[in-house]
């Protein structure tokens, strides 16, 4: 998909991290998961699976590689593999 | 309140599914428990089949299982029909008001959370248990088993879920205590020592509590890591059982939308009986529901 499409996510996941997560802090593409949100794989999981199904909701498809998404290690490169696996439906 | 279905991951537990199948019988010929049954039909129709009991009880699909030694939540990113999964779907359906599974407690915690979502301000769901330390006196033992590995800052919420808890069953005021191997604030590990600076601000925290300590009653509530607790939670059943007295069969996810039990692994049929029985109870008393006021009060304070 699209730069923009990536920045969409972006912008998608952050939200979810933000109200899931309760976290005041500012979430750059260089926020890390562990080291600065104390999020695990679980957190992560339960915000990107919020993030596909509002992606879903706007009329794509969303198939995204697990292990790949699981090995991301900051908010951007997670918004990069969620952005990788989309597709218009 | 009316009593509600409990669905039964059917396939979680170290005898499953010959142990849950024949659970969920006892419960519902005995008890009177609604059960269904979640996991692979041919396999569960056989056991029932063989129980004389496919009238009794009904079974939904899920053709898919998360083993013991699975990283939880790849698997239950890998197969979404697996049947903790499913079995917990069913209770953000509406189709059923608690959930029991004897599987791994990391896929079930997983599940719960990814199911029916976490209560507003909880940063970790945690894994209760209570222990029966005396006639008079239960003690809330969290986290029994959920998180290994955590951040001291998620102590706050296991304190103050742990806390909602004992007062739903009972205790006024509730008292806290951080597991330790001493009492001094200076004691254990790097963890520990963050948990305890974090908790001191706690109301009702009072301070660390060695192991002896929660058996003696010292608190209501006790909090440390999954990893501890699940040790000590595993120490005190093999006590109990040394005694032959009987050990609690399960534990309860705090901090979730809804009713979800952890069964011991090694569970028989009697200890899913008892599971479904209690998770039942926990349904119909609407414990969670109370637990989450009990925690939103406590927030808005």
């Amino acid at each position: 998909m699209t730069e923009a499409a990536e920045h969409d996510v972006f912008a998608l996941l952050t939200e979810r991290i933000t109200v899931i997560l309760g976290l005041d802090d500012q979430v750059t593409p260089d926020t890390r998961f562990d080291e600065d949100l104390h999020a695990d794989s679980l957190d992560l999981v339960e915000v990107v699976e919020n993030v596909e199904q509002a992606l879903r909701d706007r009329g794509y498809q969303v198939a995204v590689d697990d292990d790949a998404l699981l090995g991301a290690r900051t908010v951007g490169e997670a918004a990069e593999q969620i952005a990788k696996g989309l597709s218009l439906a | 309140m009316t009593t509600p279905r409990v669905a039964l991951d059917a396939m979680g537990g170290d005898d499953a599914p010959a142990a849950t199948v024949a659970g969920a019988v006892q419960a519902a010929r005995e008890h009177g428990v609604a059960v269904t049954l979640v996991g692979r039909r041919d396999e569960l129709q056989q056991h029932l089949a063989a129980a004389g009991a496919e009238d009794v009880i009904e079974i939904v699909d899920a053709p898919d299982v998360v083993e013991m030694d699975e990283d939880p939540v790849a698997a239950l990113r890998a197969k979404p029909r697996a049947s903790v999964r499913v079995a917990c779907q069913l209770v953000a359906d509406g189709a059923a008001g608690a959930v029991v599974s004897a599987g791994s407690t990391g896929a079930t915690l997983t599940a719960a959370l990814l199911g029916l979502g976490r209560l507003p301000g909880i940063r970790r769901p945690v894994v209760a248990a209570v222990l029966p330390v005396s006639d008079r006196r239960d003690v809330v033992l969290l986290d029994a088993g959920g998180t290994s590995d955590v951040y001291p800052d998620v102590f706050g919420g296991y304190a103050l879920m742990g806390a909602a808890y004992a007062e739903v069953l009972g205790a006024t005021s509730p008292t806290v205590g951080l597991l330790n191997i001493g009492v001094e604030p200076g004691k254990g590990n790097a963890l520990a020592k963050s948990a305890f600076a974090l908790l001191d601000q706690t109301a009702g925290f009072a301070g660390n509590v060695e192991p002896g300590d929660v058996l003696c009653g010292a608190v209501d509530v006790v909090v440390t890591d999954g990893f501890t607790g699940n040790i000590f939670l595993k120490t005190v059943e093999a006590l109990a059982t040394l005694e032959q007295r009987e050990a609690n069969a399960s534990a309860l996810v705090l901090g979730v939308g809804g009713a979800v039990l952890v069964a011991h692994g090694s569970a028989a049929a009697p200890d899913v009986a008892r599971a479904l029985r209690r998770a039942a109870q926990v349904g119909r008393a609407g414990l969670a529901s109370m637990v989450a006021r009990r925690l939103a009060e406590k927030e808005a304070t």
